[in-house]
C-alpha cells in the first residue's frame, strides 16, 4: 500500500513534468470558462457574423450553457483525456523505466494501478476546477434558474471520465506504440459507448453517463434512473482495470 | 454592442490560450529540437492554431527528456 501511493505521488509529479497534467488542466479549465460564456454570446455572435440575412435565435437559458459544457468535455475533453494519457504506460515501457520501478517494491498490478490513480487525480483536479467556474459563470450570466440534479449530472460525467482512463490503461498494456495505444484506447472508449445501442441493456449500459447528463439538469430523467449506469459504470473500470492488471503481469517488457 | 459587455469575462479565457502557447512555444525553443515535424512548422501550427496547436505540440511534437 506505501508503495503504491510513493509511485503514485511520483506519477503525478510526472504528469506536471512532462505537461500532460498542465494540457489537461488549462484545456478543461477553457472548457469550463468559455461553455456558459458563448452560449450566452451565441446570438450576438450570430447576428455580428450574418450576412444580412434575418436569423432567429432563441434567446439562451441555462440549459445551453450546461449543454455546450457537457458536449465539450464529453467530446473534446475526453480525446484529450485520450491522447494525453494513452502515452503513460508505452513511454514508461520504451524507455525502461518500468522495468527499473518493477525491480524495486512495486508489483506490475501495483505499478499499473499507480498509472490509473495519477491520471484519475489530475482528471478530478481539473474537472472540479472546471465544473465550478462554468457553474459560477453560468449562476452570473442567467440568474435566477435552478437547474435539477447538477451534481449529479456533473458527478456522471466525472465517473465517464474515469471509466475512459481505465479503457486507456487497458489500452496502454495491450500496445507497446504510442499510436496504437490511443487508437485502443478510441476503440474501447468507442465499444463502451455502443453499449447504449444494445436496446436489452440500453438504459442501464455505463455510456449514460456521458449521454443524461442533460435529461438530469432538465429534469427529465429522475436521479433513480442512473443507480444502473452508475453500477454497471463502476463494475466496467474494475473489470478494465483487472484486466490491464492481468495482462500485464503476463507480459514481457 | 452587446458582445462587448461581457469582455471581463473573456480575458481569462485569452490569458488562459496565451499562456499555453507560450509555454508551448517556450519549451520547443528551449528543447531545439521536436520529436515530428520541424520546429518552425510547429511554431506556426502552435501559434496558429490556439488551443489544439500547443496540446497536439505536447502530444505529439514534443521531445522526450
Amino acid at each position: 500500500m506505501h508503495s503504491l501511493l510513493t509511485f503514485t505521488a511520483k506519477e503525478l509529479k510526472e504528469q506536471f513534468k512532462t505537461f500532460k497534467g498542465v494540457i489537461v488542466f488549462l484545456v478543461l479549465i477553457i472548457f469550463g470558462m468559455t461553455s456558459p460564456l458563448f452560449a450566452k454570446l451565441m446570438p450576438d455572435l450570430l447576428r455580428m457574423a450574418g450576412t444580412g440575412t434575418i436569423i432567429q435565435v432563441p434567446t439562451p437559458t441555462y440549459l445551453d450553457a450546461y449543454a455546450q459544457f457537457f458536449k465539450n468535455i464529453g467530446q473534446l475533453g475526453i480525446i484529450v483525456l485520450i491522447l494525453v494519457f494513452s502515452s503513460g504506460i508505452v513511454t514508461e515501457t520504451l524507455k525502461g523505466t518500468a522495468q527499473i520501478m518493477l525491480t524495486k517494491q512495486l508489483s506490475r498490478s501495483q505499478f499499473i494501478l499507480s498509472k490509473f490513480f495519477a491520471d484519475v487525480l489530475v482528471w478530478t483536479l481539473s474537472y472540479t476546477v472546471s465544473a465550478a467556474l462554468c457553474v459560477i459563470y453560468t449562476v452570473y450570466l442567467f440568474p435566477g434558474d435552478r437547474p435539477g440534479h447538477l451534481f449529479l449530472a456533473l458527478f456522471c460525467m466525472w465517473l465517464y471520465g474515469c471509466l475512459t482512463i481505465a479503457a486507456v490503461i487497458l489500452s496502454g498494456t495491450l500496445f507497446k506504440n504510442y499510436a496504437l495505444a490511443a487508437v485502443g484506447g478510441f476503440v474501447i472508449w468507442g465499444l463502451i459507448n455502443l453499449s447504449s445501442l444494445l436496446p436489452k441493456i440500453k438504459d442501464g449500459a455505463p455510456s449514460v453517463i456521458g449521454s443524461a447528463n442533460m435529461d438530469l439538469i432538465s429534469r427529465h430523467l429522475s436521479s433513480s434512473a442512473m443507480r444502473m449506469p452508475v453500477l454497471t459504470a463502476c463494475l466496467l473500470i474494475f473489470l478494465l482495470l483487472t484486466c490491464a492488471c492481468l495482462y500485464f503481469r503476463r507480459r514481457e517488457l | 454592442m452587446h458582445a462587448l459587455q461581457y469582455w471581463p469575462f473573456l480575458i481569462p479565457v485569452a490569458a488562459l490560450e496565451l499562456g499555453l502557447m507560450l509555454i508551448a512555444l517556450i519549451h520547443m525553443i528551449r528543447r531545439g529540437r521536436t520529436r515530428t515535424l520541424n520546429t518552425g512548422i510547429w511554431a506556426v501550427i502552435i501559434i496558429l492554431f490556439s488551443l489544439i496547436g500547443p496540446v497536439l505540440y505536447f502530444i505529439i511534437g514534443r521531445e522526450e527528456d
